[in-house]
């Protein structure tokens, strides 16, 4: 396993606060996330661009042309470059954002201009930012990266798949390393169609935020004497047949089988598995396909009632097992429960009948 | 570990303006058709251009042959984008002597890319209302679940009973070129057996306004690469391949149509809508592409260009090829499909390796429709100008660049 790609710096934008420090006291401290009812998501929508101009500070004018989404993955990208020992070149960085719904409150403005203006007053500065890979294109230009470039928009599955592409980029030797995550906003289209869709329903806190992760090679990492917090293992994606196909069901089952494959791709063995980052997290077919598979109860995050949830939090997800990985003493919920075993298991399920896993693993000292 | 495993095409499948179906697409290709009429989708009157490539024709009847043979339900239920999609899907299949039974396992993947999806429907009813209430009490929940640009993978792979990896990847004009890189890169690793991969996209008036705003369209009809170009002209439909590890399409006796060899994908890392004037952009992509197929530059035969018909991207393109080729640009036949099909947006790069399919296959190399004016700020010799003309195409390029700077190339060669 000592070639698999490492993770060396954390970019985290989260309802619990901005950056590794803030987040990770928050969350040792049992606090939980700033209701969105209030506008103060990931610190408060003005503190997002008053954020990215202090991040960002010689693009002010690009920053300004950015749609919200666009401001969130720009300041998680600047978060994790400020992190640890930064990125090394930028150059020949890859780079990934999983979104499942992309810019959609700018879109719905557009269109909403569209017919009261009609096309002739459609604003040329507003269009660009309407296709999902637009926050992409801003961190690519704002940081230099310029390997390869992906969005991925499959749902719940986005964020933890942006980060395994990454994973596997590097451990095939396409490239050294790769800035990759999630992102999603949270606005008053996305929970009106989400409660008409029943893609979500009242009891769930609905949540935004962006976290991206720079994943490298561990000899990339060795020399920039970047610290590892944890290694990236594996990741496997299955989908399940569903009655209907734009919905979501929880089939423990075929999370179960998932999960043993997972862990026998990486020759690994369940009883390892030390904390569990799953989502949605309090359906009981999910816990109870994790556990069978695990042969027993792992200590499992609640990330849900605390961030909030969104799509593509699979990044936030695997960016919080990376941090419990290197520090033993973080609590894996607020029930101040510690993991118990060197691996941390992150498990998504999607609409349309996607699951995936994704494993993470302690670096040796 | 890593496994590398040559990776073949075994079948696939157009939706196109030029014609539906493989048959009449690469009819269309030959005879230098234009899909390029009047936008009959929605009224475009009060929009600076009014033409678009639209797919024309009974769609489901069309592929109710693939759709008997593959098992695959083509419907217009799940909307315009969705159509198109599953209707090349069950030709593919059927191209590739599959049946949606076949595909249950878990190491049969789909990656999918696209930017519009269920668009077209949500946005009619946006644009009816007097307000945005109007919208939430007309929208049904169909039309909500459809909108997101992942939904089409959702219908497909339900459609084929699908037990392995689903992709949705949105670069903007290069994401259907970077999910065929993707499936690739899947089939090499030994993740996947076999995946379904291309792309979809509808017309829609978000894209189609939002081009106009930018004043990128033609009124007329694209003219890649020609002096008098003014802008890309929108078109839809959609393409997919069914991609196998080489040794398994052999050994079901699957007939081969061609190998994706190589796959190469940057960021530009300088504008967000412009491309890189000197084309270092174009050119690093093509460049990985052929390093990652182990192909010489003296071993390509044919470049199917990005080639949109806007005056920044034609010469910058035309400048990336001068870079990556050298002299040889000046000999190897550089065309652009968008002058036939209009620009399919995330669908554009699968329907243009489809061409190159048919161009390897078939003998001859799809033209530049229109092309009659040489613009010196282009720096290339031969745009397969007045028709399509007899080649035997070993090994070519398919470009796609993108918003973002999301420039992305395959390598495809001929078995």
């Amino acid at each position: 396993m000592t070639s698999s790609p490492v993770i060396t710096s954390v970019g985290l934008l989260t309802a619990l606060g901005a950056g590794r420090q803030a987040v990770t006291d928050a969350w040792r401290e049992g606090q939980m996330g700033e209701p969105l009812a209030d506008g103060a998501a990931a610190g408060g929508r003005r503190s997002v661009a008053v954020k990215a101009r202090g991040l960002f500070p010689e693009q002010r004018g690009m920053l300004r042309r950015m749609d919200r989404l666009s401001r969130l993955i720009s300041v998680s990208a600047a978060l994790a470059r400020d992190d640890g020992q930064g990125l090394g070149d930028p150059k020949e960085l890859g780079l990934a954002v999983g979104t499942d719904l992309g810019p959609l409150e700018a879109t719905w403005n557009f269109l909403t201009r569209l017919r009261e203006k009609g096309p002739a007053l459609a604003n040329p500065m507003d269009f660009p930012n309407l296709v999902p890979n637009a926050g992409a294109g801003y961190v690519g230009i704002l940081l230099g990266l310029q390997g390869p470039s992906q969005t991925f928009c499959q749902h719940e599955l986005c964020g933890d798949e942006a980060i395994a592409w990454a994973a596997d980029g590097v451990r095939t030797g396409w490239f050294p390393g790769a800035l990759a995550g999630g992102a999603e906003e949270f606005g008053e289209v996305r929970a009106r169609g989400q409660l008409a869709t029943r893609c979500s329903d009242e009891e769930q806190v609905l949540g935004e935020g962006s976290a991206l992760l720079l994943v490298e090679s561990q000899e990339r990492a060795e020399a920039r004497q970047a610290r590892p917090l944890a290694r990236h293992l594996g990741f496997r994606a299955e989908t399940v047949k569903l009655r209907s196909p734009l919905l979501i069901e929880f089939h423990g089952d075929a999370l179960e089988r998932l999960v043993s494959r997972t862990l026998d791709s990486v020759g690994a063995r369940p009883e390892d598995v030390g904390a569990v980052l799953a989502s949605p997290a309090r359906q009981p077919e999910i816990a109870e396909g994790v556990e069978r598979a695990l042969g027993r109860s792992v200590p499992a995050t609640d990330h849900d009632v605390r961030f909030g949830t969104f799509a593509s939090d699979g990044a936030l997800r695997v960016g919080l097992a990376a941090l419990l990985l290197s520090d033993r003493s973080l609590p894996v919920n607020a029930n101040g429960e510690l993991r118990d075993g060197p691996l941390a298991l992150v498990v998504s399920v999607a609409r349309g009948g996607g699951l995936c896993a994704s494993l993470l693993g302690e670096v040796e000292a | 570990m890593t496994v590398d495993r040559p990776v073949a095409v075994t079948g696939f499948g157009v939706v196109t303006p030029i014609g539906i179906g493989r048959t009449s697409f690469a009819e269309g290709l030959r005879s230098g058709a234009c899909g390029v009429a009047p936008i009959t989708l929605f009224d475009a009157s009060a929009y600076r251009s009014q033409v678009a490539a639209e797919v024309s024709g009974d769609v489901i009847a069309a592929a109710r042959e693939s759709s008997l043979a593959s098992g695959i339900t083509v419907s217009r239920r799940y909307g315009r984008a969705a159509q198109f999609a599953t209707a090349a899907v069950a030709e593919a299949l059927h191209h590739a002597g599959l049946h949606a039974e076949d595909l249950g396992d878990s190491e049969t993947g789909l990656a999918l890319g696209g930017s519009t999806a269920g668009t077209l429907e949500a946005e009619a009813v946006m644009l009816e209302v007097d307000d945005g209430e109007g919208f939430w009490r007309e929208v049904s929940n169909l039309q909500l679940l459809l909108a997101p640009v992942g939904s089409t993978a959702d219908i497909l792979a339900a459609g084929m009973g699908l037990g392995g990896p689903v992709t949705t990847i949105s670069t903007a004009c290069s994401s259907a070129t970077n999910a065929i890189g993707q499936a690739m890169r899947w089939i090499r690793s030994g993740r996947c057996t076999r995946v379904i991969a291309g792309g979809a996209d509808s017309l829609t008036r978000l894209t189609h306004a939002g081009f106009n705003s930018l004043s990128l369209v033609d009124r007329e009809r694209p003219l890649p690469f020609d002096a008098r170009r003014d802008g890309m002209v929108i078109g839809e439909g959609a393409a997919f391949f069914v991609l196998e590890d080489e040794a398994r399409a052999r050994a079901r006796g699957a007939q081969l149509h061609g190998r994706v060899l190589g796959y190469g994908a940057i960021a530009e890392a300088h504008h967000l809508v412009q491309p890189r004037g000197d084309g270092d952009g174009a050119a690093r992509a093509m460049g990985l592409a052929l390093a990652d197929a182990g192909v010489e530059t003296d071993r390509v035969d044919y470049i199917n260009a990005h080639g949109t018909a806007t005056p920044h991207n034609d010469a910058a393109e035309g400048r990336g090829i001068v870079s990556v080729l050298g002299r040889r640009s000046q000999a190897v036949p550089v065309s652009s499909t968008k002058s036939q099909v209009g620009h399919l947006l995330g669908a554009s790069g699968a329907v243009e390796l489809a061409a190159c399919v048919v161009a390897m296959n078939e003998g001859f190399l799809p033209p530049t429709a229109g092309w009659a004016e040489r613009d010196p700020e282009i720096p290339l010799e031969d745009f397969v100008a007045g028709g399509a003309r007899p080649a035997q195409v070993e090994h070519c390029l398919s470009n796609s660049f993108a918003f973002g700077g999301n420039d992305a190339s395959l390598c495809l060669g001929r078995v």
